[in-house]
Formats: C-alpha cells, structure tokens, sequence
C-alpha cells in the first residue's frame, strides 16, 4: 500500500513538472523589438468589465466595442493592415479579480494595451501592476479625476468622459449666473464620486459657494433616502442638487415629491440622468413635476431619442449592431457610448502611426484632436500637454418629460476656458 | 501500533512530496502563473480554515469570506494608516479573527445546522456592508490601497503562510483537541457524556477557524493589493465552502485540488469556447461543479483515497479516524 501511495506521489510529481514546463516553454517564446500584442496583421487590446454581478449592465459596451471593431476590420481593413482586437473578461466588479485577469491579459494573453477598463475601484487596483509592466490603460471607463490630474505619476493611464469635478463645476457656474438668489442643497453619494462632484461644483460658484445651504451624503448601504431629502427641503433651499446614480437619484426625487417640495430648479447629473430610469421609478411615482424641466448634462446622444434616430451615424450604429452585435439593444445608450470609445481608440491607433509602439500610442492618446460622430455635434476629443481629460466638454440641457434637450452651447471644463 | 507507523509514515511522505513540487513549481513557472499559484495558496488556507470548522467539527459556516475581510483589512490599516511592514500583520489579523470567531462562536453555540449556516451567512453579506459604512476607518467603496509591489516574492510568502498554516493546524487536529473536535461532529450527546466540553470546543473550533480565515483574508489583500469590499463578496463564502466541499469535507488529502479549482475555474470557464451570452461562464462553472461532486463524491480526498486503496481496506480517511490507542 505504501508503495502505491508513493507511486501516485511520484506520478503528480512528474505531471505537474511537466505541466509547469510546457507552460514555461511558451510563456518563454517572446518575439523582440516589437511591443507585446502588435503584430504584422493585428493588435490586441485587453478589457475587463462587470459581465456578471451588481454591475453587469456596464458589460454590454465591451460588446460594442468588439462589434465597432469588427465591423472596421472588415470595411478599412484593420489600421494599416492590421486587425483590432479586443480580449475581455469578466471581473464581476471585483478589483482583485481586476487585478487577476488584468495580469492575465499582459502576461498570457500579451495584450499591446488595455481600453475601456470599467470602474474606479478596479483601475485603482490595476493601476500600480501596470505602471510596473509599462501598459498603457486607454480611455478607462471612470469619471473619477484621478485620471486626468494624476498623469504625472500614471503617466500611461488616460480616462475618456467627462470627469465629474468638471461637471459640478459647469453647475456652479450656471448658477452663479443664472440664479442670484440661490440657495443650493445638496444630495450626493458619500464617496469620492460625490466627492469629486461637490468639488466642482464649489469651484464653480466660486465666491458664492456659501450659498450651498446644506449637504446630504448618502452611503452606498442606505434604501432610504427620505431622512436626508427631509432636511434638504427644510434648510429652505431653492434648488436640488439631485448628484446620485440612477436609483438613489430617484428615490430622492421621489421623497421630495412626498414632501410636496417645489424648488426653483432641480440639477440631476449625468450619472443619474438616464432616461429609462426615470420612466420605470420617478415618472410613475408622482415625481414628474421635479423631472420636467430639470437640468442636467450631456455629452452623446442617446439613442432612445427619437431624434437620435434620425440622425446619420445612428443608421451606421445600426448597421453595425445588427451585423456585428445583433444581441445588443438598440436603445442601449452604453453600446452608443462603445462605438465611441472603439472610434477613439482606432483613430489613437492610426496617429500612433505605421510603427506602433506603447510608447507611441500613448504619445497619440495624449495629444488628440478631432471631432466625434458618436458625441454631440461639435464635441471635439481634445488632449494635450497639461490637459488629460479626452472629453471636457459638455452641453447643458433640460428634461422635457421624455428626453433631453440641449440647451446653449457646449461648455468647456478645460483649465482657462 | 505497526499500523499506525505506516500511515503515518505515508501521509508524512506524501505531504512532503506535496511541500516539495510546491517548493520547485516557481522555478519552472512563468510569473503570471506564479500570481495564480499564490492565490491557489490562499484558497488553501481558507479552505482549510473552513474545513477545520465545518469537516472536522461539524459546524457549517456561509461566513468565512467575511473572516477573510476582517483579516485583509486589518492588515491593510495597519500597514496603510499605522506605517507598519504588511508582512508583519499576518499574524495580527490572525489574532483580531480569532478574537472575533470567539465572539460569533458563543452565540452560534445555540444553534446547529442550517439555523448556524444562515447566521455565519449575516456575517458574509453584513462584513461588507460594515467596510462602507464607517468610511472614515475602511476608505467606505474606495478601500485602502495597499500598493503593488513588484518582484517573486508573492508565492513564497502566500505558500508559507500556508505550511505554516498547515502545521499548526495539524497539530491542533491530530491531537486532543483535534479529538474533541471530531467527537463533536459525530455525536454531540456522545461527546458530552465522554467529557467533552461542548461550549470550550465549539468556540475554540471557531477562534482557529477564523484566525486562519484571517491569514487567508490577509494574504489576499496583499496579493492583490487592496482592501475594498467588493473583494469580499457574499459569493466569496459560498464558494471558499464549495472548494471546501470539492476537496473533501473531515480531510487534509484534497483540499490542493479544492483550491485548485477555485482558483481555476473562474479562468476556465471564461475561455471555454462559447457563442454569444456573457452568463456563460457562470454556468460552465455550475457545470463543472456538478460535474465533480458527482463523479468525486467525497471530493477528491475521496478520490486519493480509492486510488490508494486505502478505503477499500479500512473505510476510513487517510487523515482521521485513526485508532487513537496508542
């Protein structure tokens, strides 16, 4: 018996030095000169995102941007002959295993850079990893400023939307001229997201930041919000500052229906401002009143909008999800969103030029210029030495029951505009 | 007696055959797969933290992810907030879990089976919910980096945690203790009537358990250099009792291949050749699990057991139910 035992000892030895071995042998065939993930005929990107988990609704935009890819694979024949590819895999949300598979993307995988990583907590766990093996992280999908003041210390890092400092910021400012008597409160997410959002918006009102009357933080944990829209109300404010996701946005909405509170005006951002929520919670629970006429920002158009609709990039938007991505929801404003990020990152690939490096592309990344089909009219894509923040640029607009409608201008967050 | 000397004899080589193709894995390993290793040796730890409760005494835990967190956190406070070497509060945070399995031990002691799985389980989906709100101590969602340090050092340190992990362990099972335990989890009343003190043994059980959930939890922060609650989610529990299950409840034999498969699996299923839905890998890896409990009833403890002939002799496990009389 004891020798049998031995002998199965011996055999898990000898297999699992074999295994180890073959795994060392090709992880050793490394080609030289050329950066990992690049070849004669294709470049591999890497991306790990929610597909599973509290947030897999974000999962769909790693979709998109395949199917973007594919589809400009096909007609322009990759850039300069070679074909993009995304790698994605799953991280549930989870930053370790952000963490593990993004190792796994540059290590096994070999990816040349990674896009669209998806979430603030995840790219703070990725961030360190990659600075250390020299990967660029392109266009990661955050609002978080970090991204944007912190290139010196992450100088391969670069975010893509609007960063939610700069929006708090376009509301101070709006404000500040628009309303004099304005007495703000605030409800906002107790974290670096509200945080950053709150910053702003002191930035922009500037000297008359005293007029924030009063502030709410909600924690991640609460399903109640009544408690804090109740002091809101009675600090007298007359305007909402409504800075939460789509859920506690709201139910904050919906609890100051309940307390019959009607403020002058009412400021919903950009991260709680999607359509489909308000017509699934607030629209059917007495909030109407708040929402028609609100204010918010918006940076592409949505593709629910039936003007969207009308428009020609939504025909090729079509086109390319019924071809490359036919599961995909139309009406999805986080495919809309994937087209724009694969077109920025084809378009980061092309002025990296014909001998693409890691060094090159980010030397690209971070001097662009152009104006997007898949954003507002005249929202150019803009970087540059000093300024790392892709978009900066949004527009004010104003719910009207079903969608938003932009109201002036595009305003411009960047420093000195 | 004679009989004796040779099992021992045989689990003494093959844990030294384990140690040694553990030891000379990295030299023939690329890095990456070194970083999967060293999270194989923290599903290690947990499973066997989880096993020492829940297979040796009897008691089920859904809540050893929350362990987890309260030694990843606090190693990643005292070496973040307090300036501490994150190595040195390994075995800190295995105190404040012991101090804390203590604590949830006493009143689990009132409950049994299924009514204790779901109170460990409050234990799992409040721990993070703890990490957001007192914000001020835990970073709240950000978390606490702890910083990525590069270098080959991860799999040794996570591997020697787990050796010794594993020898403390041992020789908490194999003797007096380890009997108390195991006459716990096959009769109470039994146990009792022999002289066992249920309270001292059950808490006790559950201190051990957590402290070694504790290193686990501590190793992991460092491998993947942050403490933030959704590292720790509920599913984390469910599945450290699932590779716990998949290695063989009661024995030391399997529990490689149970953190093995923890491990893997997620990977795995993810590269499985697939058309279209993004829950795929979620059922590829129910799949699988199903897969394996049916074929390895018993886990794959059960599994080295038939393939070493052993239970067909004495029907016993290769670790416990060894005849104590000496």
């Amino acid at each position: 018996m004891h020798k049998r035992r031995k002998l199965v000892a011996v055999a898990l030895v000898v297999a699992l030095a074999a295994l180890a071995a073959v795994t060392a042998a090709t992880a050793g065939n490394r080609t030289s000169r050329i950066d990992p993930g690049v070849t004669s005929d294709s470049i591999l990107f890497g991306d790990v995102i929610p597909l599973s988990g509290s947030a897999a609704v974000y999962g769909t935009i790693a979709s998109a941007i395949q199917a973007y890819f594919n589809w400009y694979n096909d007609t322009h024949h990759g850039v300069y002959g070679r074909k993009v590819q995304l790698k994605v895999y799953d991280d549930a949300y989870v930053p370790a295993q952000a963490l593990q598979f993004t190792q796994k993307l540059v290590e096994q995988d070999k990816v040349f850079a990674m896009l669209n990583a998806l979430g603030t907590e995840p790219n703070l766990a990725i961030q360190g990893y990659l600075k250390e093996k020299g990967v660029p992280n392109l266009f990661l999908a955050t609002g978080a400023s970090e991204w944007g003041t912190n290139h010196a210390a992450y100088p391969m890092q670069i975010g893509y939307q609007p960063d939610y400092f700069s929006e708090g910021k376009l509301y101070g400012q709006f404000i500040k001229k628009k309303v004099p008597q304005a007495k703000l409160a605030v409800f906002m997410q107790g974290d670096s997201y509200g945080a950053n959002m709150l910053a702003g918006l002191k930035a922009g009102l500037g000297s008359a930041a005293s007029k924030i009357v009063a502030t709410q933080s909600y924690q991640i944990t609460d399903t109640d919000y009544s408690g804090y829209v109740a002091k809101l109300k009675d600090s007298g404010a007359n305007i909402f500052m409504d800075f939460g996701t789509p859920g506690p946005t709201n139910f904050a909405l919906i609890a100051a229906a309940k307390f019959g509170w009607h403020p002058q005006a009412v400021f919903i951002n950009n991260v709680g401002g999607a359509p489909f929520y308000f017509n699934v919670l607030a629209n059917r629970n007495g909030a109407g009143y708040l929402l028609n006429g609100a204010y918010g920002m918006i940076y592409f158009p949505d593709p629910s909008d039936p003007k969207t609709k009308s428009l020609p990039q939504y025909a090729v938007f079509q086109a390319i999800m019924s071809k490359y991505y036919p599961k995909g929801n139309l009406n999805d404003a986080f495919n809309w969103y994937g087209m724009s990020v694969a077109d920025t990152a084809i378009r980061t690939l092309i002025k990296a030029g014909k001998n693409l490096s890691r060094a090159s592309v980010v030397k690209a990344a971070d001097s662009l210029n152009f104006k997007s089909r898949w954003l507002l009219p005249g929202i150019r894509v803009r970087t540059g030495p000093g300024h790392y923040f892709p978009i900066s640029q949004m527009q004010l607009a104003r719910y009207n029951g079903s969608s938003w409608v932009g109201l002036g201008g595009l305003v411009d967050a960047r420093p000195g505009q | 007696m004679s009989y004796r000397r040779i099992t021992a004899a045989g689990r003494l080589s093959g844990v030294l055959a384990v140690a040694a193709v553990l030891s000379v894995l990295p030299f023939l390993m690329s890095d990456y797969h070194q970083t999967e290793w060293a999270y194989v040796g923290v599903y290690f730890i947990a499973i066997f933290s989880l096993n020492i409760l829940t297979g040796y005494t009897g008691q089920v835990s859904l809540g050893h992810g929350g362990f987890m967190m309260i030694g990843g956190y606090t190693s990643a406070i005292l070496a973040v907030h307090h300036g501490w070497n994150i190595i040195t509060t390994i075995p800190i945070a295995a105190l404040i879990c012991f101090g804390t399995g203590i604590v949830i031990g006493i009143p689990a002691l009132r409950l049994r089976g299924i009514l204790l799985a779901l109170a460990t389980f409050a234990l799992a989906v409040s721990m993070p919910q703890i990490g957001l709100k007192f914000s001020h101590f835990t970073g709240g969602i950000s978390g606490i980096l702890t910083g990525y340090r590069p270098g080959h050092w991860l799999y040794p340190l996570s591997w020697s945690c787990a050796a010794v992990v594993f020898v403390l362990g041992w020789l908490v099972l194999r003797g007096r203790t380890g009997r108390a335990f195991r006459a716990i989890r096959d009769s109470e009343v039994a146990a009792v009537s022999s002289g066992i003190n249920l309270a001292l043994y059950k808490t006790l059980a559950f201190g051990v358990s957590a402290a070694f959930a504790g290193v686990a939890g501590s190793v992991f922060v460092i491998a993947s250099n942050y403490a933030e609650p959704n590292n720790f989610p509920v599913t984390l529990s469910i599945n450290i009792l699932v590779g716990a299950a998949i290695a063989g409840l009661g024995s030391l034999s399997g529990m490689l291949f149970g953190a093995i498969v923890l491990e893997f699996i997620p990977t795995w299923s993810q590269s499985a050749p697939l058309i279209g839905s993004k829950q795929a890998p979620n059922v590829i890896q129910g799949l699988l699990l199903i897969l394996i409990m049916l074929v390895l009833r018993g886990g794959f403890a059960g599994l080295l057991r038939r393939l070493g002939g052993f239970a067909a002799r004495s029907g016993a496990s290769l670790t416990d139910r060894i005849p104590d009389t000496s």
